[in-house]
């Protein structure tokens, strides 16, 4: 499962090449073969989350900047887990969230969500979500949500 | 007030505010907590360095959410209530491949890039979809090549007053013209009667009136009766020359414009970045021309607002 690399888009969707991520300061048990795609529009974001798992000894093997490219890149790069925005332009989050979980190589999703409404995070967890946490969650909650996921519901 | 009984015009505004507030402050939020709390984890292990570097981080992002919500306040000042700016022209559907070969589809048209300008600006957008177009565009180092699929419905006059009442309060009014037969010259001159400031993005009136591949051409000037402000970019000006209306705008993306306004010239400086995608640069540069107007700002002023503005969204 190891990653040469991160391949990334920026806001517009460019593909831009970027150095290896690299695992900072955290104990060597940690998450550290948990590889992630990112799917999130907003770049700022992306790119907070991207240095927080990495900092979290996780490998971020792609970035997604809408629900289409996330879909397409989750088949390509096959992370572990995939870390999805709910509102994105084109494709929205909770139907790429619905065609990874249902593919055959379906991963498990976790979704973020800036929404507060209880049947949108319904609306995430039926189209096969791992687990919905709502924007503004704190960075352990969402690496425990990420492991979790990747561990499955046995 | 009852979701459904919520006035349109109202319901507009809302839908705007809530996108401001979704795609800005809140990531902000978001990506604040998140750094924080690395922040601290980094503290818990003794690392100073890694900690202070968030903190940093931190200082930047207070900033800039502090700049964003200012814009919004801005926005939402009851003195500037009345910058509605209305934009017409048909949706486009865009099958786009960018330089280095990524291909991606996208809704597109002036309305859709427009009112995502006008919103960030904190203005109130009077987007309104006429009709269809699918497309497919490439960008390549040399410009951007597009081939026309589908041709929309032209905008009849008769169709233009119908939506009249939904401009009220509109200065002025992009029509977004994806081909030469969007909207016929009697629409125009009814809109200018009106009373209405029209901004023509030219890029249709160069394409002609058939599906495709896009070759620019000559404007016909009778579809130009009416027009306040014409916006071409280079490759149309090439074709078209220089049209005689009143504000003649050439955009050159990340390298500024030229404004000629009754023949004299202005240089409108760019920052030099490059767009990596700039699909929809130019609707959002000529709405945000329009609500420099709007705002009563002269030609030069508003061109120069209107491509920092640009900027500011395609930069990324």
């Amino acid at each position: 499962m190891a990653s040469s690399g991160c391949t990334t888009g920026d806001g517009a969707g460019a593909p831009v090449a970027r150095p290896p991520c690299q695992r900072v300061g955290l104990p060597s048990n940690v998450a550290e073969s948990i590889r992630i795609l990112i799917a999130e529009d907003n770049a700022l974001l992306r790119g907070v989350l991207r240095d927080a798992l990495a900092e979290a000894g996780m490998t971020v093997v792609a970035e997604a900047s809408d629900g289409a490219e996330a879909v397409t890149l989750a088949e390509q790069s096959t992370p572990d887990v995939v870390v999805m925005d709910m509102r994105m332009p084109n494709v929205d989050g909770i139907e790429a969230t619905e065609q990874i979980a249902h593919a055959s190589w379906a991963m498990p999703v976790v979704v973020l969500s800036a929404y507060d409404e209880p049947q949108m995070i319904e609306a995430a967890l039926a189209a096969g979500a791992a687990s919905c946490l709502k924007k503004g969650v704190g960075l352990d909650e969402l690496i425990e949500a990420i492991r979790a996921a990747e561990r499955g519901p046995g | 007030m009852p979701r459904d009984d919520v006035p349109p015009r109202r319901e507009e505004e809302r839908r705007a505010l809530a996108d401001l507030l979704h795609d800005g402050p809140q990531q902000m939020m978001t990506a604040m907590r998140l750094v924080a709390d690395g922040a601290r984890h980094a503290l818990d292990e003794g690392d100073v360095e890694r900690a202070r570097l968030g903190i940093v981080r931190l200082e930047q992002l207070a900033a800039d959410g502090a700049d964003e919500l200012r814009r919004i306040c801005d926005g939402l000042d009851p003195a500037r209530a009345g910058e509605r700016v209305a934009v017409l022209g048909p949706a486009a559907q865009d099958e786009v491949v960018l330089e280095d070969g990524t291909a991606l589809r996208r809704p597109g048209g002036t309305p859709h890039y427009a009112a995502r300008a006008l919103a960030s600006a904190g203005a109130s957008p009077v987007a309104i979809e006429t009709g269809t177009l699918i497309s497919r565009l490439r960008h390549t180092a040399g410009g951007t090549e597009q081939e026309i699929a589908t041709i929309p419905e032209p905008l009849t006059p008769d169709a233009a007053r119908d939506l009249l009442p939904r401009l009220e309060g509109c200065a002025w009014v992009l029509l977004g013209a994806q081909t030469a037969g969007d909207f016929p010259a009697e629409t125009v001159r009814l809109l200018a009667d009106h009373g209405l400031a029209v901004c023509l993005d030219g890029q249709g009136l160069a394409r002609g009136s058939e599906p495709g591949p896009v070759r620019p051409r000559p404007i016909d000037p009778g579809l130009l009766d009416g027009v306040t402000a014409l916006k071409l970019n280079e490759q149309e000006a090439r074709a078209a020359g220089r049209p005689a209306v009143p504000e003649l705008l050439i955009t050159r993306a990340d390298r500024g414009c030229l404004l000629v306004v009754d023949g004299e010239e202005h240089e409108i400086a760019g920052n030099g970045r490059r767009f990596a995608d700039p699909t929809g640069a130019g609707d959002s540069f000529a709405a945000l021309y329009c609500l420099g107007r709007t705002r009563g700002l002269d030609p030069p002023a508003a061109a120069a607002a209107a491509q920092d503005g640009v900027q500011r969204l395609y930069d990324g």
